[in-house]
């Protein structure tokens, strides 16, 4: 018989095995182990995320942007950006009562964001001329998505480590997906090869999956407070 | 100290203002205590767990929201040292030292021997049966039976959507009532053979 899930009040029947008197409360002060505040905490989020913000913006500028940057392209990299930040948002987001939004909208933005991505490659190569898909175009799209992805993942693994209490694979998860779709965006305006959905995919989008893994696998290890 | 007012505590504490600390963990050290014994069955250990709890709720002071609740935050710390303490004792055998008799209380209500005696044994019967349930059960019941949080409060704490959590605490509550009813079947016909 399925349980009747909608009332929990029987289990006020269950009698409190730990009911006995708790020793009195001794008189504490707190830990003198420097802990920032939080001030000192926001501060160091503006910066790491200046920082993430500069090195995607100097890698992109110093190897060049493609000369085909027509405004349908810019859209394209809009709409990755917009996708960023509201995946950042809701990665952040602490929800009403402080502690973690709730674990399927997390794991629904984790999924939704590759989807995106996905999605909007496929509509942008339409009518894009076919690139071969070869080690050597790959190779070099996927170094330079990575290599600009790398650098905002790592300064948000260093900081958001023990920073989340609830749900923290989820939320690092996510903020690593959203680091390598950062280094998406860079290679994206960077890449002369074209549009064509094999390689914007992989070459391009793969950095994506890497960062999502690299975030959970961090958010198993060190993220949880 | 009513909720808003821990919770305002907290703020004060997260800014920077260390005497809230003592007010934090008057009134949190009771709960989290009876929290971690009845997760780890042992209030030896329970205690050494709230320390690295309230070391870690300094650590991570920064990172309570202002308009948060300190009561779920502060829980889920108190889980996550839970869940850490677990890992790293799969590699070595723990043992209860004779000196820690573990969560066997006595009910001040009880009024004759007889009554003490049954409500002990309930409560060795409830301790049995909990540290024999699955972990994610046992969780999902004390916060919900004994934290007294709300399904939502307890969803968070534990990363899992509400209806997870319902469905392992009523598991557990199942599997708690069956020897309960077990329990109180033997002491009837006990009391009736005499």
């Amino acid at each position: 018989m399925a349980p009747d899930l909608g009332d929990l009040a029987a289990l006020a029947d269950i009698p409190d095995p730990v009911r006995a008197a708790a020793p009195p409360v001794p008189e504490a002060v707190a830990p003198a182990e420097p802990s920032p505040t939080r001030a000192q905490r926001r501060r160091r989020l503006i910066i790491g995320l200046v920082l993430a913000l500069c090195w995607v913006a100097a890698l992109t500028l110093k190897t060049g942007l493609r000369p085909d940057l027509t405004p349908s392209l810019l859209l394209e990299l809009g709409l990755w950006s917009v996708m960023a930040v509201v995946a950042l948002a809701v990665a952040l987001y602490p929800g009403q009562r402080g502690v973690s939004l709730r674990v399927s909208l997390l794991g629904a933005a984790l999924l939704g964001l590759p989807a995106f991505f996905l999605i909007t490659a496929l509509a942008w190569s339409m009518d894009a001329p076919p690139v071969p898909l070869t080690l050597a175009t790959w190779r070099g799209c996927m170094s330079l998505a990575t290599g600009i992805g790398l650098g905002p993942l790592l300064i948000a693994l260093y900081l958001f480590r023990h920073a989340f209490v609830a749900a923290a694979p989820w939320r690092l998860g996510l903020l690593g997906a959203v680091c390598g779709l950062a280094g998406t965006i860079g290679c994206q305006a960077h890449c002369p090869l074209g549009q064509a959905f094999s390689h914007v995919s992989l070459a391009h989008g793969l950095p994506i999956l890497i960062g999502g893994i690299a975030g959970l696998a961090w958010g198993h290890w060190r993220g949880r407070a | 100290m009513d909720e808003p007012g821990l919770n305002a505590a907290m703020d004060r504490y997260a800014c920077g203002d260390a005497s809230a600390f003592a007010v934090i963990h008057g009134e949190l050290l009771p709960r989290l205590r009876a929290f971690l014994t009845r997760m780890t069955g042992s209030p030896t250990l329970a205690d050494d767990l709230v320390q690295e709890t309230f070391l870690r709720m300094h650590r991570a002071r920064a990172t309570f929201v202002a308009g948060g609740a300190v009561l779920p935050w502060a829980y889920a710390i108190a889980r996550n040292v839970h869940l850490d303490h677990g890992r790293s004792a799969r590699l070595r055998k723990t043992e209860r030292l004779p000196s820690d008799p573990g969560a066997e209380p006595e009910d001040p209500s009880a009024t004759d021997a007889e009554s003490a005696a049954i409500a002990a044994q309930a409560a060795r019967t409830v301790e049995r049966v909990l540290a024999r349930l699955p972990p994610q059960q046992r969780e999902a019941f004390v916060l919900i039976r004994y934290e007294g949080m709300s399904v939502q409060d307890a969803a968070a704490i534990l990363g899992a959507t509400p209806t997870a959590v319902k469905l392992r605490a009523f598991r557990a509550y199942e599997a708690l009532r069956a020897e309960l009813a077990e329990l109180r079947g033997q002491s009837k016909g006990a009391s009736d053979g005499a």
